[in-house]
């Protein structure tokens, strides 16, 4: 079924079921957040994409990334109210992750360039906003190798059992969708330290670099079912092994 | 010589994609990464029996040739017209 | 006990019971709720069926562990029937006279009987104390009546009767007659519970869900579990008639693990329930299937939210989703789900035995029916009450609370748990109901009603109840983990004299933010205690910041313990308890505090018996 409704007055139409959020973006409407990635669910961590939401007599604040639109809405995404309490969020995130450029650009489009309040000290991760987009990440991919710990002002991104999990194959998907970059990977030609291990990297049999790791390659066959051939080769050798190829072919 | 991505039929690249980021344009045929889905795992560029995915380090996204929607840069700009689309 | 395989059969069962049973038989209830067995009541318990035993009144007395009678600061209690003495504060040891004198020769032994602290007036009969007079008890008189393990105790004070009608009924007059009773949820929210049901039942679906929510986390809170244990077969009558009236064949009671108690009062419960074919396949030969099982919660306050509740049950980490989709839509496992609190099930068979006509002549208007409440802190009775929907807190407070204590003066009273509001003496009149309490900045929350003097300092409390959300929060969002820590932070500020007018303004722009932008309700609410405060005890915060004063003696780093020269008669007392030693002076010269090493525990003031130490 499809709804019918209007944002910032524009009219819009979207399925049932979809969040404000991706219809909003999907009419050229940017609503700024964090915690937010099409390839996971949402979570409403970050609390910066909020709207306005009128519907009747009732007027509401809530985040649109995981509302769902519903018929006749009157969405509003930059009321005074929405700028204010927007602005508070980013302030409270500024003050935990106060070397992040996304979140001090984002700030200071929300008019904060210095947080009143104190910083943070935050172990193990530095500038963490709590986004949990690392630990969605890592689901959606089957490895379940993140965790967050605790609750509350001690909640933290963490491994399960508080160890390195046999879990984690090492393909830094994690720091790939970490808004803030925080997540430490460090490559050397031969291996990837990550999360508290080393995963040796597959290194490509023509020319030594490294493809990906080894339990990543492995969780792929076993999951996507492509032969080990695919993966033994990097780049750009199997560029120029392709074109030779072609050039055989053709001339 | 040089070769571009061949939006293969059964794209490897697809295929293994984890997060459904790399879907084929219907329109133009290629297969275009859509980047706010892309998780920046890597596999892709693993996968690919070519070598035309490319993982971006720095952007921390898959990137690849999408044919540019339709109308090639790489086509139009190459000053020997060797490139023509057909 | 028999299996009942037809409705007739129970009904055949119940009218057998109950008339073998008269209302005026001679009867001893010791209560065996968490709060007397600490007091020692098992002991009681055992002493008296020894000598009942030897002495061949055994015959002529029944004798019963009940479950929770509320007035628990006074346990062990025993309750007579038909009489209705009420002995407290029973040892062992006075088990021997009650048999000789009280039932034997019908004298009441004055010494165990209640006196009112107040009054000092004594009261030989329940009903007659202060504490029980006030009060109106549908759900909890049931819990002093019965052994709560015993099914056939719960028969002879009616139960299973709501479920006998229901069953002559559709299953939508059911959830018509709960929707006409004006039954509100008891777990928080005051959601119309009739409309709930009728939404989980509209909703199509293979499979549904009936969920009691008893987790109870709110710290100081027991009603729920004195009704889980006091009194288990009428939740399981509840959901019966609810699976009944909305078609679920699967109920989960999610209780917290820090109850072992009720866990096996329940457990004990639900065994004889299927036994006597209350519980499983084809139910009294309807062709109804239902049966219940125990989820236990690890006890993290914001698994009592029904979103997080869900996670937990699935399995999942127990973190709020955003509603809608709501439980009755989609719960758990995506199928329809109905939770509802303790309290609201315990009512329902009520409802449905006695009508909606009589439920709803009790209450308000907007709410109708009783309300338990754990009442607690500075007031001279505590223990669980339960009142018409619609009594002043006055009433609650100085009627069945019987006032403050010490002669101390009221100074607010916190309804609604960690995330209520403080009211002030001039809001005494507020009519408990759930939205009267949502307009004057506080709520009805599941129950929690805490009562505060004079010496009770309104930043400080609220700073305390930040401190327990903010350990509390789920940590999803960044309203509430970090803006509860940052408001701690603020909140200490001011306690600690760094505070200025700037901060006060912070605080209240954080708050807004908190309650408008937070997820569940957990982070909605949680600054009720600091707004209520700032609104209703501004002055006192300001004395925090402007004067680095705390008016209520509380903030350690704003007073000082001095000794006046007047009253101290050099006993030299306080020189001896004090742990860090920082008093000195010789005997029967005055005494002085070294203000350097004080610690400002507080020791001196409370051992002086000349009222010499001064705190400012
Ligand atoms: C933080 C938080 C804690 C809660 N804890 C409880 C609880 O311990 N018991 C309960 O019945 N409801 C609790 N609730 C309310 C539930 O979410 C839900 O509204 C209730 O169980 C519904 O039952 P009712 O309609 O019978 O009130 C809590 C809500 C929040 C936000
Ligand atoms: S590590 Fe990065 S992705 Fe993970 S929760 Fe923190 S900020 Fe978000
Ligand atoms: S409001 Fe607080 S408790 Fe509720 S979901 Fe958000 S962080 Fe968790």
């Amino acid at each position: 079924m499809t709804v019918q409704f209007t944002i910032d007055g524009l009219e819009v139409k979207a399925k049932e079921g979809e969040h404000l959020l991706d219809v909003a973006r999907r009419h050229g409407i940017d609503i700024p957040s964090l915690c937010h990635h099409e390839a996971v669910e949402p979570i409403g961590a970050c609390r910066v994409c909020l709207v306005e939401v009128r519907s009747g007599q009732k007027t509401t604040i809530t985040t649109s990334c995981n509302f769902l639109v519903e018929d006749g809405i009157e969405v509003h995404t930059d009321t005074a109210e929405v700028r204010k309490h927007r602005a508070m969020n980013l302030e409270l995130l500024l003050a935990r992750a106060p070397k992040s450029d996304v979140v001090r650009k984002l700030a200071s489009a929300s008019g904060v360039t210095r947080t009143r309040f104190e910083p943070l000290a935050y172990e193990p991760l530095p500038n963490c906003i709590l986004c949990e987009l690392c630990v969605r990440t890592c689901d959606m991919l089957g490895h379940h190798a993140l965790t967050t710990v605790g609750r509350g002002d001690k909640k933290r991104i963490g491994l399960p059992f508080n160890k390195p999990s046999d879990n984690c194959v090492g393909c830094a998907s994690c720091l790939s969708v970490c808004p803030t970059q925080c997540i430490s990977v460090k490559d050397t030609p031969t291996q990837r330290a990550i999360w508290g291990q080393k995963h040796d990297f597959i290194l490509c049999k023509v020319c030594g670099a490294p493809v990906i790791t080894k339990k990543h390659r492995d969780f792929a066959i076993s999951e996507k079912g492509l032969p080990e051939d695919y993966y033994d080769t990097c780049e750009k050798c199997k560029q120029s092994a392709a074109s030779k190829r072609f050039a055989s072919v053709v001339w | 010589m040089q070769i571009t991505c061949l939006q293969c039929v059964e794209a490897a690249c697809a295929k293994v994609c984890p997060a459904g980021a790399l879907v084929r344009n219907e329109e133009t045929g290629a297969i275009e990464v859509l980047a706010n889905r892309c998780v920046g795992c890597g596999l892709c560029e693993a996968a690919c029996p070519f070598g035309h995915m490319h993982f971006d380090t720095q952007l921390r996204l898959a990137v690849k040739c999408d044919l540019c929607g339709g109308t090639p840069t790489c086509a139009a700009f190459c000053p020997h017209d060797a490139l023509e689309i057909r | 006990m028999q299996a009942f395989k037809t409705p007739k059969q129970l009904q055949a069962h119940r009218k057998k019971i109950i008339e073998s049973r008269p209302a005026d038989r001679k009867a001893i209830a010791v209560c065996a709720g968490t709060g007397c067995k600490a007091f020692g009541s098992l002991s009681v318990y055992d002493v008296f069926q020894k000598t009942l035993k030897s002495s061949g009144l055994d015959k002529k007395w029944e004798l019963r562990a009940t479950g929770c009678h509320g007035f628990c600061e006074r346990g062990p209690l025993v309750l007579m029937f038909p009489s209705g003495t009420l002995y407290q504060k029973v040892k062992p040891e006075d088990v021997d006279e009650i048999v000789e004198q009280t039932l034997v020769k019908g004298k009441t032994i004055k010494r165990l009987t209640y006196q009112d602290p107040v009054t000092s007036k004594w009261f030989r009969r329940e009903q007659d104390i202060p504490f029980y007079k006030h009060q109106h008890r549908l759900v909890l008189k049931q819990n002093g009546m019965i052994d709560p393990t015993s099914l056939d105790d719960y028969l002879t004070i009616g139960g299973y009767g709501g479920f006998l009608k229901a069953l002559k009924m559709r299953p939508a007059k059911v959830i018509d007659e709960v929707k006409k009773s004006g039954l509100r949820g008891r777990g928080g929210a005051g959601f119309p519970t009739g409309t709930k049901w009728e939404i989980c039942a509209g909703t199509k679906a293979t499979q549904r869900y009936v969920v009691c929510n008893a987790d109870e986390g709110d710290p100081g809170a027991f009603m729920d579990r004195s009704v889980v244990e006091g009194n288990p077969q009428s939740i399981i009558e509840g959901m019966l008639i609810g699976a009944y009236a909305m078609g679920a064949s699967k109920g989960i009671v999610y209780l917290r693990q820090e109850y072992p108690l009720a866990v096996q009062r329940l457990g004990l419960a639900l065994e004889s329930a299927r036994e006597a074919g209350l519980l499983g396949k084809n139910i009294l030969g309807t062709g109804f299937d239902f049966d219940i099982q125990i989820n236990k919660g690890g006890g993290a306050f914001v698994c009592g939210e029904e979103s997080a509740l869900i996670a937990s049950v699935e399995g999942r980490r127990g973190v709020p989703k955003r509603r809608p989709p709501y439980p009755a839509i989609s719960g758990l496992w995506g199928k329809p789900t109905n939770i509802n609190n303790v309290e609201t099930w315990a009512t329902v068979p009520l409802i449905l035995d006695r009508g909606h006509k009589w439920f709803s002549s009790i209450g308000t208007e907007g709410s109708k029916g009783t309300k338990i409440f754990s009442l607690v802190g500075k007031v001279n009775n505590t223990g669980l009450v339960e009142v018409p929907m619609g009594m002043t807190l006055k009433e609650i407070v100085f009627g069945a609370g019987g006032g403050i204590p010490d002669g101390k003066s009221f100074k607010a009273v916190q309804t609604g748990g960690p995330s209520g509001g403080c009211l002030p003496e001039s809001k005494l009149d507020t009519p408990v109901d759930f939205d009267t309490l949502v307009q004057e900045g506080s709520m009805m929350g599941s129950g929690g009603m805490i009562v505060m003097d004079e010496s009770t300092c309104m930043v400080d409390v609220a700073k305390y109840f930040v401190g327990f959300l903010k350990f509390e929060s789920c940590g999803n969002c960044t309203s509430c983990r970090d803006g509860l820590q940052r408001l701690y932070e603020l909140l200490s500020d001011v306690c600690e004299g760094r505070a200025s007018m700037e901060t006060l303004d912070l605080i209240e722009e954080l708050a807004g933010t908190i309650r408008a932008t937070s997820l569940c309700a957990l982070g909605t609410t949680s600054v009720n205690p600091v707004l209520s405060t700032l609104k209703y005890f501004r002055d006192e915060y300001v004395a925090h910041v402007k004067e680095k004063r705390c008016p209520a003696g509380v903030c350690k780093s704003l007073i000082t313990y001095t000794i006046d020269e007047k009253n101290c008669n050099g006993c030299t007392i306080c020189a001896k308890k004090c742990p860090e030693q920082a008093i000195s002076g010789k005997k029967k010269k005055l005494h002085i505090i070294d203000q350097q090493r004080c610690i400002k525990c507080g020791i001196c003031k409370d051992v002086c018996k000349y009222d010499a130490v001064i705190v400012a």
